[in-house]
């Protein structure tokens, strides 16, 4: 295929035209059923136990807006940590991909040397998450 | 001795970085009753990087750079990071005495006080604005946590919280004026910002140029502690653990003037000079001022030492001040000042840690850092109130001190931009005689008034020993400073290019 | 000017760009609900058969319109919106799980000629949109103010987010091998390099570097769409339906469009990044240009692309669900190790020998 440096806006005025549809699509979809409830029932039914959080039909004690487990916030900041350095070798992967074509390289083995030391950070990281124990999840 | 090679600009970042991955290594693999083993494996690092620096570094070398300009060795990046290595080492050394009353994470703090140093060595060679600021939050962002590291004390934990929220607000000031810059010259590199102001021919830069020069200025004002940036500095030097403060003090304030100072030799010229000259002159006036005259009613050791390092910022702002009027601008004499703001960085960071280190013995065996509770000292333990004193004399400047010969150099060079100068000159004096004044207040209670609790404070062999070598290196600084004058104005020259 | 190539069959080289293009977008939004409603009575049938009982058969053949009865039903159901929820988010949730899962569908790259657009970028913006999807189901979790519903879209979050580095990781191999990020410029790298002279370099055939990455990739792709055996997030057992507990109606066939149609993108991807997307051993290159080769290539994309979705039901009814925790563990301990020692071995590979497949 032929290189250009920068793709025909056609290539994204059909992502952005179907990104517009399914938006449309679902704002219908979501309308259609609030109107056919409007449209069918005569008589809403109300009552008080209608209207409260589904546990299975226990009595309510406690509002869902309470404390959870930490550990999801730590797994989240992990995440990002760890998505940002995986970003970060998707440019890397194309040149290093690329081999011989790519121009003023410095040579796949100091690429390869690179990999070497973005991974070893990315480990020292990850021994340092494994052994603080922040993933053990049976602890509690 | 060049150990390098190509790769001399980044040997001891990369030294310190995989030190700080070796130390943290050494940690997770340590059962909690041997924990003293990382301060022995930081303490190794250090005292590695110690070496690297003062004998495997060439310091009359050739400029050289790498990664397309990020990064430049020339004289003054190799003396600043000699200072940075020897504060590392000190901060350790500190730190090893202080971290039996750290409640968890040994690992950690040595972890940091090394990312730290290793945001300090990318910062005294850093060659464009982006690597300069990525370089500076490394700093910062390692003295946020540091700062708050005891979280079971409030002092502590509002040090932290002041820095995060402040410095995050400096780091904004140092990203604007930085976009601020870029869309002035369309570059990012020094190289590049002193080719466009060359290219103005003396015509005075754009007011885009000097805005984003002075938002810069202003965010690294901030790491200097130079008013009006200043309010930090007591309560968060009052707060953190003793260390801590220590490396701040010194690491902040170096790391903080070393970019000021490649921005100053950067931008310094015909169209600016006397703008620069005038804003330096206010500020230094203005941070001498607060610096010293807050000091005087305080009572808690640690905050004093805040408010007179604001005042030993003013001090460093007077070398930056001898850049002269343009009608008088004589590069010698700013080459001078540069020289003389290094050589003060220095003797700065010897000084600061030969107090900080009694202040941590002392608040060890009394668990308090109030200045009431150092009377008679010098009673109870000669060795501490002898090497406080020297310290604290050598801040105030008094000769044969290492403090006196840097303030000598300042003034010389202020002296040398000519009568524009005078104002400045007297304000310093008049500054010396007041710093003198609380630093005396100090040493009157530890010799002068009756110990509250006449019970001895014993100091062991090896810390004995180190506040002997500090002391010493005091003497031996004011003394012979000949040797590190040397090296500190051939870096000066080399950095304002000014010949041999 | 460069030429892009024109992405149209030439018999239809009449038409105008831009009508094609139309008639893409058409074709390919038509396939997410057709295909959903095909899955889900596909799923009972098959669970049936696994589990040696008849499943669906009374709504047309065999029940296959057993689907359409299932719409009809959500159409005319009462939307209930309980007292609780937080309105907008409440009835934003649905469309935020739902859109990204059709969205994607036009990143896929179905046949040579027969694709919505043709990033450059294409593997980042489909991962960059399917991500997307997670923001629905913890906002949908949250915003209902129901217990079941908050820790099933915690959980689910929690869960999407630990597999998404493994899969980021696992394609990384494939981009590594092909120098690209664009999906097709993948398939074409894939069909016409040969290992061993022989055997055309599908991804998966690269042992050990593109096996083991198939692997992790499948295995991330169970996690991130909430499938058996992870599917903790719903785990009726514990969490009644989870995060979408409090949803009725239109809302609840939303969540359940995007999370059909996320696994549809999920095997579409694997066969586009390890299967060799639309070619089969020559086969795609018979009648070159004619409509005919679009529709033939078509054909084999989807072909894997539902042999990877009888995959899905197939482990659903085979194996148990997992323990939280036991799935984190695999997740972090396991996968990501492993995941990053790959990519080193596909590195090595990529340069050092690849079985005579270095492009």
């Amino acid at each position: 295929m032929p290189e250009s440096p920068v793709p025909p806006p056609d290539v994204y005025v059909p992502l952005l035209l179907v990104v517009l549809i399914a938006g449309g699509l679902a704002a219908v979809l979501l309308s259609v059923s609030t109107v056919v409830t409007k449209l069918t029932m005569r008589r809403r039914l109300r009552s008080p136990t209608r209207n409260t959080p589904y546990e299975c039909g226990l009595p309510i004690l406690t509002d869902a807006r309470t404390r959870f487990s930490v550990k999801f916030y730590i797994v989240a900041m992990l995440f990002i940590l760890f998505d940002i350095e995986v970003v970060f070798l998707y440019p890397w992967a194309v040149i290093y991909g690329r081999g011989d074509s790519a121009r003023g390289g410095l040579g796949l083995g100091f690429l390869f040397l690179e990999l070497l030391v973005f991974l070893g950070i990315l480990f020292l990281g990850w021994l340092y998450v494994v052994r603080k124990g922040v993933l053990e999840w049976q602890a509690e | 001795m060049d150990i390098a090679g190509p790769f001399a600009p980044v040997l001891l970042e990369t030294l310190s970085a995989c030190g700080a991955g070796a130390v943290l290594l050494v940690d997770l693999f340590t059962p909690e009753a041997r924990k003293s083993r990382v301060g022995a494996a930081s303490l190794a690092v250090t005292a590695i990087l110690f070496l690297a620096a003062w004998f495997g570094m060439e310091a009359g070398g050739e400029t050289a750079t790498l990664f397309g300009g990020s990064l430049v060795l020339d004289g003054m990046a190799v003396f600043l990071k000699r200072t940075f290595a020897t504060a590392g080492l000190l901060a350790v050394l500190a730190a090893i005495r202080y971290e039996d009353r750290l409640p968890r994470g040994r690992g950690e703090f040595h972890f940091l006080l090394l990312s730290a140093l290793t945001g300090m060595f990318l910062v005294s060679s850093v060659g464009d604005l982006m690597s300069m600021f990525v370089s500076l939050e490394l700093v910062t962002l390692s003295f946020f946590i540091l700062a708050a590291f005891r979280r079971e004390r409030p002092e502590s934990v509002e040090a932290g919280l002041k820095l995060l929220v402040l410095g995050s607000l400096a780091a904004a000031f140092v990203l604007f004026g930085t976009a601020f810059l870029y869309g002035a010259t369309g570059d990012l590199t020094f190289a590049g910002l002193r080719d466009h102001l060359a290219s103005l021919r003396g015509a005075p830069p754009s007011r885009d140029l000097l805005l984003g020069l002075l938002f810069v200025l202003l965010g690294l004002g901030f790491k200097i502690g130079m008013v009006p940036m200043q309010v930090w500095v007591p309560d968060v030097y009052q707060g953190a653990p003793a260390p801590v403060t220590a490396f701040l003090a010194v690491g902040s304030k170096a790391a903080g003037f070393a970019l000021v100072l490649r921005l100053v030799t950067t931008v310094a010229g015909p169209g600016t000079k006397d703008s620069l000259q005038l804003l330096f002159t206010a500020l230094a006036f203005a941070t001498l001022f607060y610096g010293n005259l807050a000091a005087i009613p305080q009572t808690n050791v640690k905050r004093l030492l805040g408010y007179s390092s604001i005042g030993h910022c003013g001090y460093l702002l007077m070398g930056l001040a001898a850049l002269g009027p343009a009608s008088y601008y004589d590069e010698s004499a700013a080459a001078s000042g540069a020289a003389a703001i290094l050589f003060y960085l220095l003797a700065y960071a010897l000084t600061t840690f030969g107090a900080f280190l009694v202040v941590i013995l002392f608040s060890a065996a009394t668990g308090s850092d109030e200045m009431d509770d150092y009377a008679g000292l010098s009673r109870r333990s000669p060795l501490l109130a002898a090497s406080l004193t020297v310290a604290l004399l050598s801040l105030a400047g008094v000769p044969p001190l290492a403090g006196f010969f840097g303030k000598f150099m300042l003034m010389r060079s202020v002296a040398l931009t000519g009568p524009a100068g005078f104002g400045l000159l007297v304000a310093g004096a008049v500054n010396v005689v007041i710093g003198l004044y609380y630093y005396l207040c100090l040493v009157k209670r530890m010799y002068v008034h009756p110990p509250k609790d006449a019970s001895p404070l014993p100091v062991t062999g090896p810390t004995a020993a180190l506040l002997y070598a500090l002391t010493a290196a005091l003497l031996i600084l004011g003394i012979f400073p000949g040797a590190f004058v040397t090296l500190a104005s051939d870096a000066a020259r080399a950095a304002f290019g000014v010949g041999g | 000017m460069t030429t892009w190539p024109s992405w149209q069959p030439e018999v239809l080289s009449f038409l105008p760009a831009w009508l094609w293009k139309v008639i893409c977008i058409f074709l390919v939004l038509q396939m997410p609900p057709i295909l959903v409603s095909l899955l889900v009575w596909a799923e009972r049938r098959v669970s049936a058969w696994i589990q040696d009982r008849v499943g669906p058969n009374r709504v047309g053949p065999f029940g296959l319109l057993q689907s359409v009865a299932d719409l009809v039903k959500f159409v005319f159901k009462e939307d209930v919106v309980p007292g609780q929820v937080n309105r907008v988010l409440y009835s934003v949730a649905p469309a935020l799980a739902m859109v990204p899962g059709l969205v994607t569908f036009s990143l896929l790259p179905f046949a040579e000629r027969f694709m919505v657009s043709d990033l450059d970028s294409g593997l980042l913006m489909l991962f960059a949109i399917s991500s997307l999807a997670v923001y629905g189901i913890q906002i949908g979790g949250w915003a209902s103010n129901s217990k079941y519903a908050l820790i099933g879209g915690v959980r689910a979050s929690a869960q999407i987010i630990s597999y998404e580095l493994t899969l980021g990781l696992a394609a990384a191999v494939v981009v590594l091998f092909t120098g690209s990020l664009n999906l097709a410029e993948m398939v074409r790298w894939q069909s016409e390099t040969r290992i061993l002279g022989l055997l055309p370099a599908w991804t998966i055939f690269v042992f050990p570097g593109g096996t083991v990455a198939f692997v992790i990739f499948i295995t991330s792709a169970f996690a991130e769409t909430n499938r058996l055996p992870f599917d903790m997030p719903e785990a009726e057992s514990e969490l009644a339906a989870g995060y979408h507990v409090e949803y009725s109606s239109m809302k609840f066939a939303l969540f359940f469009l995007g999370e059909y149609a996320a696994m549809i993108v999920m095997s579409g991807l694997m066969t586009t990044l390890f299967l060799g997307g639309w070619s089969l051993f020559g086969l795609e290159r018979v009648m070159e240009g004619t409509i005919w080769q679009t529709l033939i290539q078509t054909g084999i994309w989807w072909a894997k692309t539902l042999f990877f979705l009888f995959v899905f039901i197939w482990i659903r009814w085979t194996l148990p669900r997992f323990r939280y925790d036991q799935l984190m563990r695999l997740g972090w301990k396991v996968f990501l190790p492993l995941s990053l020692a790959n990519l080193l071995v596909a590195a090595w590979m990529r340069t050092w020998g690849m079985w005579g497949a270095s492009a």
